[in-house]
Protein backbone atom coordinates (compact mmCIF):
# COMPACT_ATOMS: atom_id res chain seq x y z
CA UNK A 1 0.00 0.00 0.00
CA UNK A 2 1.04 3.48 -0.53
CA UNK A 3 1.72 6.56 2.00
CA UNK A 4 2.56 9.78 0.55
CA UNK A 5 5.08 10.15 3.65
CA UNK A 6 8.43 8.39 4.10
CA UNK A 7 10.42 9.53 7.00
CA UNK A 8 13.90 9.13 4.96
CA UNK A 9 12.86 11.84 2.68
CA UNK A 10 11.47 14.41 5.18
CA UNK A 11 10.93 13.40 8.66
CA UNK A 12 9.70 16.55 10.04
CA UNK A 13 6.95 18.79 9.13
CA UNK A 14 5.62 22.22 10.01
CA UNK A 15 1.97 22.67 9.01
CA UNK A 16 -0.13 26.01 9.88
CA UNK A 17 -3.79 25.18 9.93
CA UNK A 18 -6.22 28.06 9.38
CA UNK A 19 -10.00 28.82 8.66
CA UNK A 20 -10.34 31.28 5.86
CA UNK A 21 -13.73 32.82 6.86
CA UNK A 22 -13.93 33.43 9.48
CA UNK A 23 -10.38 34.25 9.92
CA UNK A 24 -8.57 31.39 12.41
CA UNK A 25 -4.78 30.11 12.41
CA UNK A 26 -3.39 27.79 14.29
CA UNK A 27 0.04 25.43 13.59
CA UNK A 28 1.03 21.80 14.05
CA UNK A 29 4.91 20.43 14.32
CA UNK A 30 4.85 16.96 12.95
CA UNK A 31 7.51 14.33 13.40
CA UNK A 32 7.69 11.26 11.43
CA UNK A 33 9.75 8.00 13.66
CA UNK A 34 11.07 6.19 11.47
CA UNK A 35 9.89 2.34 10.73
CA UNK A 36 12.15 -0.30 9.41
CA UNK A 37 10.80 -0.08 5.77
CA UNK A 38 13.95 -0.13 3.76
CA UNK A 39 16.53 -3.16 3.15
CA UNK A 40 20.38 -3.11 2.71
CA UNK A 41 21.27 -2.27 -0.48
CA UNK A 42 24.11 -2.70 -2.57
CA UNK A 43 25.19 -0.67 -6.09
CA UNK A 44 26.48 -4.50 -7.06
CA UNK A 45 25.44 -7.76 -6.33
CA UNK A 46 28.83 -9.66 -7.30
CA UNK A 47 32.38 -8.91 -6.72
CA UNK A 48 35.45 -11.29 -7.67
CA UNK A 49 38.37 -11.32 -4.82
CA UNK A 50 41.69 -13.33 -5.90
CA UNK A 51 43.32 -15.03 -2.97
CA UNK A 52 47.47 -16.28 -3.78
CA UNK A 53 48.07 -19.64 -3.33
CA UNK A 54 50.04 -20.89 -0.55
CA UNK A 55 49.22 -17.91 1.38
CA UNK A 56 48.82 -19.03 5.25
CA UNK A 57 46.97 -17.62 8.06
CA UNK A 58 43.56 -16.50 9.16
CA UNK A 59 43.72 -13.26 6.71
CA UNK A 60 41.28 -11.24 5.60
CA UNK A 61 40.38 -10.94 1.79
CA UNK A 62 37.92 -8.02 1.66
CA UNK A 63 35.28 -5.99 2.96
CA UNK A 64 31.79 -5.00 1.60
CA UNK A 65 29.54 -2.67 2.82
CA UNK A 66 25.68 -2.21 2.14
CA UNK A 67 23.34 0.86 2.90
CA UNK A 68 20.38 1.13 4.26
CA UNK A 69 18.25 4.12 3.75
CA UNK A 70 16.35 3.90 7.31
CA UNK A 71 17.27 7.08 9.63
CA UNK A 72 16.89 5.56 12.84
CA UNK A 73 20.25 4.21 13.80
CA UNK A 74 19.33 0.79 14.93
CA UNK A 75 17.03 0.38 11.74
CA UNK A 76 20.53 1.02 9.51
CA UNK A 77 22.51 -1.01 10.91
CA UNK A 78 23.38 -3.55 8.65
CA UNK A 79 25.01 -6.82 9.78
CA UNK A 80 26.35 -9.27 7.48
CA UNK A 81 26.86 -13.31 7.01
CA UNK A 82 27.73 -16.31 5.29
CA UNK A 83 24.64 -17.82 3.78
CA UNK A 84 25.27 -21.34 4.37
CA UNK A 85 22.17 -22.59 2.28
CA UNK A 86 23.09 -20.90 -0.69
CA UNK A 87 26.36 -21.59 -0.52
CA UNK A 88 28.05 -25.21 -1.13
CA UNK A 89 29.26 -27.15 2.35
CA UNK A 90 32.79 -27.23 1.18
CA UNK A 91 33.33 -23.25 0.38
CA UNK A 92 31.35 -22.46 3.99
CA UNK A 93 34.25 -24.51 5.82
CA UNK A 94 37.01 -22.43 4.17
CA UNK A 95 35.55 -18.57 4.30
CA UNK A 96 34.54 -16.74 6.97
CA UNK A 97 32.29 -13.57 7.03
CA UNK A 98 32.40 -11.36 10.44
CA UNK A 99 28.95 -9.12 11.03
CA UNK A 100 30.57 -6.23 9.87
CA UNK A 101 31.28 -7.56 6.67
CA UNK A 102 34.79 -9.01 6.37
CA UNK A 103 35.98 -12.03 4.31
CA UNK A 104 38.11 -14.44 5.78
CA UNK A 105 40.07 -17.53 5.34
CA UNK A 106 42.00 -19.50 7.09
CA UNK A 107 43.21 -21.66 4.14
CA UNK A 108 46.00 -22.36 2.40
CA UNK A 109 45.37 -22.82 -1.24
CA UNK A 110 47.39 -24.69 -3.57
CA UNK A 111 45.89 -24.93 -7.17
CA UNK A 112 47.14 -28.14 -8.47
CA UNK A 113 44.46 -29.82 -5.35
CA UNK A 114 42.36 -27.37 -4.47
CA UNK A 115 39.50 -25.69 -6.98
CA UNK A 116 41.03 -22.59 -8.50
CA UNK A 117 37.32 -20.58 -7.68
CA UNK A 118 34.95 -20.63 -5.17
CA UNK A 119 31.34 -19.14 -5.07
CA UNK A 120 30.27 -17.85 -2.00
CA UNK A 121 26.87 -15.79 -1.22
CA UNK A 122 26.58 -13.38 2.00
CA UNK A 123 23.44 -12.05 3.01
CA UNK A 124 23.41 -8.87 4.41
CA UNK A 125 20.75 -8.19 7.25
CA UNK A 126 19.23 -5.86 9.59
CA UNK A 127 19.41 -6.64 13.34
CA UNK A 128 15.75 -5.54 13.77
CA UNK A 129 12.67 -7.24 12.15
CA UNK A 130 10.46 -5.54 9.12
CA UNK A 131 8.33 -3.23 10.64
CA UNK A 132 5.30 -5.29 9.85
CA UNK A 133 6.55 -8.91 10.16
CA UNK A 134 8.84 -10.73 12.39
CA UNK A 135 10.79 -11.30 9.20
CA UNK A 136 13.70 -9.65 8.56
CA UNK A 137 14.89 -7.40 5.80
CA UNK A 138 17.76 -8.59 3.72
CA UNK A 139 20.12 -8.71 1.03
CA UNK A 140 21.94 -11.72 -0.79
CA UNK A 141 25.44 -10.55 -2.36
CA UNK A 142 27.14 -13.15 -4.46
CA UNK A 143 31.34 -13.08 -4.11
CA UNK A 144 33.43 -15.43 -6.55
CA UNK A 145 37.06 -16.03 -5.24
CA UNK A 146 39.67 -17.14 -7.56
CA UNK A 147 42.71 -18.55 -6.21
CA UNK A 148 45.92 -17.02 -8.09
CA UNK A 149 48.92 -19.04 -8.85
CA UNK A 150 52.33 -18.31 -7.57
CA UNK A 151 55.00 -19.50 -10.21
CA UNK A 152 57.27 -20.73 -7.89
CA UNK A 153 58.30 -23.65 -10.13
CA UNK A 154 61.87 -22.67 -11.54
CA UNK A 155 61.98 -23.12 -15.80
CA UNK A 156 63.74 -26.55 -17.01
CA UNK A 157 66.48 -26.64 -18.60
CA UNK A 158 64.54 -27.88 -22.15
CA UNK A 159 61.82 -24.62 -21.25
CA UNK A 160 64.92 -22.49 -20.93
CA UNK A 161 66.88 -24.14 -24.00
CA UNK A 162 63.24 -23.16 -26.52
CA UNK A 163 62.68 -20.22 -24.94
CA UNK A 164 65.97 -18.54 -25.89
CA UNK A 165 66.47 -20.37 -29.21
CA UNK A 166 62.94 -18.22 -29.92
CA UNK A 167 64.41 -14.83 -29.16
CA UNK A 168 67.16 -15.62 -31.70
CA UNK A 169 64.76 -16.63 -34.32
CA UNK A 170 63.00 -13.43 -33.42
CA UNK A 171 66.34 -11.22 -33.40
CA UNK A 172 67.30 -12.69 -36.66
CA UNK A 173 63.95 -11.81 -38.88
CA UNK A 174 63.66 -8.23 -37.89
CA UNK B 1 19.70 26.33 1.44
CA UNK B 2 19.31 29.34 3.89
CA UNK B 3 16.25 29.35 5.86
CA UNK B 4 15.29 31.87 8.04
CA UNK B 5 12.91 32.32 10.96
CA UNK B 6 10.01 33.79 9.01
CA UNK B 7 6.31 34.83 10.37
CA UNK B 8 3.53 32.78 8.05
CA UNK B 9 2.05 35.69 7.46
CA UNK B 10 3.43 39.70 7.10
CA UNK B 11 0.24 41.00 8.39
CA UNK B 12 -2.18 39.40 10.99
CA UNK B 13 -5.54 41.21 11.61
CA UNK B 14 -7.91 40.36 14.24
CA UNK B 15 -10.97 42.22 15.65
CA UNK B 16 -12.39 42.00 19.50
CA UNK B 17 -15.79 42.28 20.90
CA UNK B 18 -16.99 43.43 24.41
CA UNK B 19 -17.72 39.24 24.49
CA UNK B 20 -13.94 38.26 23.56
CA UNK B 21 -11.72 36.75 26.43
CA UNK B 22 -8.54 37.95 27.34
CA UNK B 23 -6.14 35.93 24.74
CA UNK B 24 -6.88 36.62 21.08
CA UNK B 25 -4.62 35.80 18.15
CA UNK B 26 -1.67 33.83 18.24
CA UNK B 27 1.32 35.08 15.99
CA UNK B 28 2.90 32.47 14.16
CA UNK B 29 6.69 32.35 12.87
CA UNK B 30 8.61 29.45 12.04
CA UNK B 31 12.43 28.76 11.92
CA UNK B 32 13.29 25.36 9.76
CA UNK B 33 17.17 25.82 10.53
CA UNK B 34 16.25 25.30 14.60
CA UNK B 35 18.29 23.12 16.64
CA UNK B 36 16.18 23.26 19.85
CA UNK B 37 13.09 22.11 18.17
CA UNK B 38 11.96 25.16 16.69
CA UNK B 39 10.91 27.09 19.78
CA UNK B 40 11.30 30.83 19.40
CA UNK B 41 9.94 33.67 21.45
CA UNK B 42 7.78 36.99 20.59
CA UNK B 43 8.49 40.70 21.49
CA UNK B 44 6.71 43.73 20.87
CA UNK B 45 8.78 45.61 18.68
CA UNK B 46 6.42 48.97 19.44
CA UNK B 47 6.71 51.42 22.04
CA UNK B 48 3.97 51.77 24.26
CA UNK B 49 1.26 49.55 22.37
CA UNK B 50 -2.01 50.42 24.98
CA UNK B 51 -3.47 47.47 26.20
CA UNK B 52 -1.76 44.50 24.99
CA UNK B 53 1.22 42.25 25.35
CA UNK B 54 2.12 38.73 24.14
CA UNK B 55 2.98 35.75 25.36
CA UNK B 56 6.76 35.46 24.81
CA UNK B 57 6.48 31.45 24.43
CA UNK B 58 3.62 31.11 22.76
CA UNK B 59 2.92 34.31 20.27
CA UNK B 60 -0.88 34.99 22.02
CA UNK B 61 -1.98 38.39 21.85
CA UNK B 62 -3.21 39.18 25.09
CA UNK B 63 -4.66 41.56 27.03
CA UNK B 64 -2.36 43.63 29.89
CA UNK B 65 -1.96 42.52 33.01
CA UNK B 66 -2.82 46.58 34.15
CA UNK B 67 -5.74 46.67 31.81
CA UNK B 68 -8.96 45.21 33.47
CA UNK B 69 -10.89 44.02 30.81
CA UNK B 70 -12.21 44.75 27.68
CA UNK B 71 -14.93 47.00 28.67
CA UNK B 72 -12.04 48.96 29.99
CA UNK B 73 -10.78 49.97 27.01
CA UNK B 74 -11.39 53.29 25.55
CA UNK B 75 -12.65 52.69 21.15
CA UNK B 76 -11.12 55.75 19.98
CA UNK B 77 -7.90 54.50 20.55
CA UNK B 78 -8.55 51.85 17.60
CA UNK B 79 -7.57 50.06 15.45
CA UNK B 80 -4.28 49.68 17.29
CA UNK B 81 -1.18 48.97 15.35
CA UNK B 82 2.31 47.28 16.44
CA UNK B 83 5.31 45.32 15.50
CA UNK B 84 6.15 42.02 16.24
CA UNK B 85 9.15 40.07 16.16
CA UNK B 86 10.71 36.44 16.74
CA UNK B 87 14.00 35.38 17.78
CA UNK B 88 15.23 31.95 17.88
CA UNK B 89 16.77 29.61 20.72
CA UNK B 90 19.81 29.75 19.63
CA UNK B 91 23.45 30.46 20.73
CA UNK B 92 23.50 33.24 19.08
CA UNK B 93 19.41 33.95 18.97
CA UNK B 94 18.60 34.82 15.47
CA UNK B 95 15.75 37.62 14.82
CA UNK B 96 13.09 37.20 12.52
CA UNK B 97 13.96 38.66 9.03
CA UNK B 98 11.27 41.10 9.12
CA UNK B 99 8.63 41.89 11.39
CA UNK B 100 5.07 41.14 11.33
CA UNK B 101 2.57 44.08 11.81
CA UNK B 102 -0.65 43.82 13.81
CA UNK B 103 -3.63 45.54 13.69
CA UNK B 104 -6.21 45.16 16.46
CA UNK B 105 -9.69 46.38 15.70
CA UNK B 106 -12.61 47.04 18.07
CA UNK B 107 -15.95 46.07 17.42
CA UNK B 108 -18.89 47.16 19.55
CA UNK B 109 -21.82 45.75 18.09
CA UNK B 110 -22.22 43.70 21.03
CA UNK B 111 -22.68 40.52 19.22
CA UNK B 112 -21.05 36.83 20.01
CA UNK B 113 -16.97 36.50 18.79
CA UNK B 114 -17.94 34.93 15.40
CA UNK B 115 -14.73 32.59 15.98
CA UNK B 116 -12.49 30.61 18.12
CA UNK B 117 -10.51 27.99 18.52
CA UNK B 118 -11.84 25.86 21.59
CA UNK B 119 -10.30 22.49 22.81
CA UNK B 120 -6.59 24.40 23.12
CA UNK B 121 -6.65 24.33 19.56
CA UNK B 122 -4.76 27.42 19.27
CA UNK B 123 -2.37 25.72 20.79
CA UNK B 124 1.12 25.04 18.49
CA UNK B 125 0.93 21.13 18.57
CA UNK B 126 3.77 19.06 18.50
CA UNK B 127 3.55 14.99 17.49
CA UNK B 128 5.10 12.09 16.65
CA UNK B 129 3.76 10.06 14.26
CA UNK B 130 5.03 6.70 13.01
CA UNK B 131 5.56 6.48 9.84
CA UNK B 132 3.99 3.55 8.35
CA UNK B 133 0.95 3.30 10.88
CA UNK B 134 -1.10 5.31 8.26
CA UNK B 135 -0.57 2.69 5.42
CA UNK B 136 -2.47 0.06 7.67
CA UNK B 137 -5.15 3.04 8.94
CA UNK B 138 -5.00 5.02 6.16
CA UNK B 139 -8.27 7.03 7.54
CA UNK B 140 -7.22 7.48 10.92
CA UNK B 141 -6.65 10.88 11.83
CA UNK B 142 -2.99 11.36 12.53
CA UNK B 143 -2.96 11.24 16.51
CA UNK B 144 -0.81 10.45 19.40
CA UNK B 145 -1.80 9.06 22.81
CA UNK B 146 -1.98 11.30 25.45
CA UNK B 147 -0.79 14.57 22.99
CA UNK B 148 -3.19 15.21 20.55
CA UNK B 149 -6.30 13.08 19.03
CA UNK B 150 -6.16 14.59 15.36
CA UNK B 151 -8.88 16.69 15.66
CA UNK B 152 -9.21 20.67 15.50
CA UNK B 153 -12.24 22.48 17.18
CA UNK B 154 -13.56 25.75 16.37
CA UNK B 155 -16.56 27.76 17.08
CA UNK B 156 -18.16 29.99 14.47
CA UNK B 157 -21.72 31.81 14.38
CA UNK B 158 -20.62 32.61 11.52
CA UNK B 159 -23.02 31.62 8.42
CA UNK B 160 -20.54 31.08 5.54
CA UNK B 161 -18.87 27.83 6.27
CA UNK B 162 -14.95 27.45 4.19
CA UNK B 163 -13.30 24.75 4.60
CA UNK B 164 -10.11 24.16 6.86
CA UNK B 165 -6.60 24.85 5.05
CA UNK B 166 -3.54 23.03 5.69
CA UNK B 167 -0.14 24.66 4.10
CA UNK B 168 3.48 24.53 4.70
CA UNK B 169 4.83 28.16 5.50
CA UNK B 170 7.64 27.74 2.39
CA UNK B 171 5.20 28.80 -0.96
CA UNK B 172 7.03 26.53 -2.89
CA UNK B 173 5.68 23.22 -0.88
CA UNK B 174 2.99 22.69 -3.08
CA UNK B 175 2.69 18.74 -2.42
CA UNK B 176 2.18 18.73 1.34
CA UNK B 177 0.84 15.11 2.43
CA UNK B 178 -1.15 16.03 4.72
CA UNK B 179 -4.63 17.55 4.86
CA UNK B 180 -7.90 18.90 6.68
CA UNK B 181 -10.94 17.00 6.63
CA UNK B 182 -14.03 19.04 5.31
CA UNK B 183 -15.91 20.06 9.16
CA UNK B 184 -18.22 19.04 10.80
CA UNK B 185 -20.45 20.48 11.81
CA UNK B 186 -22.59 20.70 16.02
CA UNK B 187 -24.40 23.94 16.72
CA UNK B 188 -22.23 26.43 15.96
CA UNK B 189 -18.77 24.29 17.23
CA UNK B 190 -17.04 22.60 14.01
CA UNK B 191 -14.64 19.43 14.03
CA UNK B 192 -12.32 19.09 11.41
CA UNK B 193 -9.32 16.22 11.29
CA UNK B 194 -6.01 16.17 9.85
CA UNK B 195 -4.93 13.27 7.66
CA UNK B 196 -2.41 12.00 5.17
CA UNK B 197 -3.39 13.11 1.88
CA UNK B 198 -2.87 9.80 -0.69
Amino acid sequence: MFSSVDAEIQDNYFLYISVVDPPLISSIRIKLIDDNDQPPTLDIHSIVLSVLENESGYRILGQIQAFDRDIDPKYNRVLYTLNKALTDNKTSTRFDVHPNGTIWTNTTFVKEYNQAAYRLFITAFNEEPKWNSMENLTLDFQLDVQVISVNNNKPSKYFKYKYERRIISFSICQ
Amino acid sequence: MILFLVFIMPSWNYTIYSSSNNRFLRIIAFDADSDSNGRINYYIGTRDVPYFSIERETGIIMLRDDTANIASLNISRFPIKFEVYAQDLGRPPRSSANNATVTIYYSNSGGPVPARWLDNSDKEIHINISEKFYELYPNQPISQNGVYNGSIYYESTSNIHSPVIVKSPFSYYTDLPFSATYPIQNGIRFRSDIIITR
